[in-house]
């Protein structure tokens, strides 16, 4: 192995320069705001915890999740979601909280990837989990949540796909007798392999089963495939998998966000993990899904309190990227007050006055007020006993209220001035 | 706002023709200079279509990261590559088979090193079998590993056997059976179904005769 160079980071790790962690924060912060108007109050739990308490909810394979040995010789591990924490506190801390909870979190995450996939081994989600609402109110809420944060922190053109995972498994174990055959259909299925799916089928069953596990892959649109699907199965439990989106459905459409999802029943989200709603979403240019949640009843038992729950994540990296492409963040810019000595005081004095108007204002005591420095994203300008010049071949700088930076200065002065005429009455 | 044309990811190479012909005969257009071309960027007449003319390995890579909505590669190469796509169609084409090949010994089958392209694959077919082996990475010529001692094995393609045979070497065992798939990015999946369904659906009807060949000498052949 090669001794690391000084500026290398490990492999997955990034560094986000002033400009794009301002922006990263500012998504972070308009999204939490987002869940807040909902009702989710935030949560902040230890970036490690036990490998235990990871190994309970986990959702990839545990050779992904960073682990290492504490000095009693147990295993922690960092967090490779936010999921089980919670669940965690939900049944430890907040026991005696009454039910439902809304808790929302931005976290970073860390999963180990392969060598040259080029992923990221640590990214921030920002999430929420409802704890304690089995309803299809609930479910809907995550969705219409989801669809209502991407909308407001400008994302464009997304969908949702919706699935629930209890129809496959109700159309499954109707169809197909044997359970090592009805688990390969289901990982095909999870592994988006159609053609896997499909040749398992041909090989493994017979008319009109055949038939029907073939439609499955088909069973993508609009609300009416849930119509569509219900012909092809009288499971129990599909049939209530359908009924379940069916009202999920309506209650997005009192919602007002149907026109962003999209119906899919082959939809899972890896296996052993979500019991019910299961949803992912997708924006243009962005190859990756940038959210996606779903229904996991069974989690949060494992930890001492029985609890329906349901949540879902939107990856930061992910918008952001979409974002930073949209053009949605202004260049902002910062003001550079340069003063010589004599100046100081009146320097000083007027950047305080310039922060209190929450303009962002460094300062810089220099020689000669002629040449102050450029410092890209700020505006340079000297300030004498009576003016405020800008720098050479700088552009000037306007306040919200679009004062500019020398007005500014000249009602700086005459405050100081009537201040200083009241003192002396 | 999505760009609603579909870029396709081509593999280059051993299934090129073969891809052509298939997309022409589903009425998909194909620019005409594609063969001969040296650009690596080509639009259909139409402008509905846009093609990368990549290398097989790196075709799950686009279609992955989504700067191609869909790709036409190898069963051999996504199981190399295991990225995050929907597989959608088998089209029939570029069939062939992923074999355990060697000199044909009569040892009985202790094996320790394996020569292979496909390391995730070769590594993959002996932890199945309760084996390990050591996986010597190779990029071409494999069949030379067992005649000069390299190897006691070999994980490659095998599509008619000759090279196999003109060397002397035998298959000992079939992984799996290898044929030329459609692929799809998540987000093009959800975002652009309409024209990936029509597009697939043209497909698999003039790919149909194709499938069917080939599970019939699969059935014959009992795997």
């Amino acid at each position: 192995m090669k001794k690391s160079l000084l500026f290398e980071k490990p492999q997955g790790v990034r560094d986000f320069l002033p400009d794009t962690a301002a922006d990263k924060r500012q998504i972070e912060r308009e999204i939490s705001e987002s869940f807040a108007s909902w009702g989710y109050r935030e949560i902040i739990t230890p970036m490690f915890e036990y490998m235990d308490t990871f190994r309970m909810g986990i959702r990839g394979a545990e050779d992904r999740v960073f682990k290492f040995v504490e000095r009693s010789g147990k295993t922690v591990a960092l967090r490779p979601d936010m999921t089980a924490p919670i669940a965690r506190v939900a049944a430890s801390l907040l026991k005696h909280s009454a039910l439902p909870l809304r808790l929302s979190y931005t976290a970073n995450i860390f999963r180990q990837q392969e060598a040259v996939a080029g992923r990221d081994t640590e990214f921030t989600q920002s999430g929420v989990e409802l704890i304690g609402d089995p309803s299809p109110d609930g479910d809907a809420e995550m969705v219409a949540l989801a669809a209502s944060t991407l909308q407001t922190i400008g994302i464009e053109g997304f969908r949702i796909a919706l699935g629930q995972v209890g129809f496959l498994h109700g159309v499954l174990e109707e169809q197909v007798a044997d359970s090592s055959v009805r688990e390969k259909l289901l990982a095909a299925l999870a592994d988006k392999d159609y053609v896997a799916f499909e040749q398992l089928v041909v090989k493994e069953t017979v008319e009109p089963t055949r038939s029907t596990l073939l439609q499955i892959p088909k069973l993508r649109g609009g609300v009416e495939v849930l119509a569509e699907a219900g012909q092809l199965t009288g499971s129990e439990l599909a049939l209530q998998a359908l009924q379940n989106l069916a009202e999920i459905w309506h209650v997005l459409q009192i919602h007002g966000v149907t026109d962003y999802v999209q119906i899919d029943l082959s939809l899972l989200l890896g296996l052993n993990y979500y019991t019910g709603a299961v949803f992912e979403g997708y924006a243009p240019m962005m190859g990756f899904p940038i959210c996606g949640g779903g229904r996991y009843d069974e989690l949060v038992e494992k930890f001492g309190r029985q609890a329906p729950a349901t949540g879902f994540i939107i990856g930061i990296e992910r918008v952001l990227e979409i974002l930073e492409r949209n053009g949605k963040f202004a260049p902002k810019q910062r003001v550079l007050l340069c003063y010589t000595l004599p100046e100081r005081e009146q320097a000083l004095r007027f950047a305080g006055f310039l922060r209190d108007r929450k303009i962002p204002v460094s300062a810089l005591l220099v020689s000669d007020p002629k040449h102050g420095p450029t410092v890209e994203g700020s505006v340079t300008c000297n300030v004498s006993a009576d003016r405020l010049t800008i720098g050479e071949g700088q552009e000037g700088y306007t306040d919200r209220e679009g004062i500019s930076l020398e007005d500014l200065y000249q009602v700086f002065r005459n405050q100081l001035r009537n201040q200083q005429g009241g003192s002396e009455e | 706002m999505t760009d609603q044309r579909l870029t396709i990811a081509l593999s280059k190479g051993r299934i090129m023709l073969d891809t052509l012909r298939l997309l022409q005969q589903a009425g998909i257009p194909v620019p005409e200079d594609l063969e001969e071309s040296r650009k690596l960027i080509l639009e259909s007449p139409d402008g509905r279509y846009r093609y990368i003319l990549a290398k097989p390995v790196d075709v799950p890579t686009y279609v992955e990261y989504g700067v191609a909505d869909l790709g036409i590669v190898g069963k051999d190469v996504l199981l190399e590559a295991e990225r995050d796509l929907y597989e959608l169609l088998d089209l029939g084409i570029g069939v062939c088979r992923m074999c355990v090949c060697g000199l044909p010994d009569g040892k009985g089958g202790s094996v320790s090193r394996v020569a292979s392209k496909y390391l995730r694959i070769a590594t993959e077919h002996f932890r199945s079998r309760g084996q390990q082996v050591e996986v010597v990475y190779l990029n071409g010529s494999v069949e030379l590993a067992p005649l000069i001692g390299l190897a006691d094995r070999i994980v490659d393609l095998v599509e008619t056997g000759r090279t196999l045979q003109e060397n002397g070497l035998v298959i000992h065992e079939v992984i799996v059976p290898i044929s030329t798939r459609v692929v799809a990015n998540r987000m093009s999946f959800r975002l652009k179904s309409e024209q990936i369904n029509s597009l697939v659906e043209g497909l698999r009807e003039v790919s149909a005769p194709l499938v069917q060949a080939q599970n019939d000498l699969l059935a014959k052949t009992n795997l």
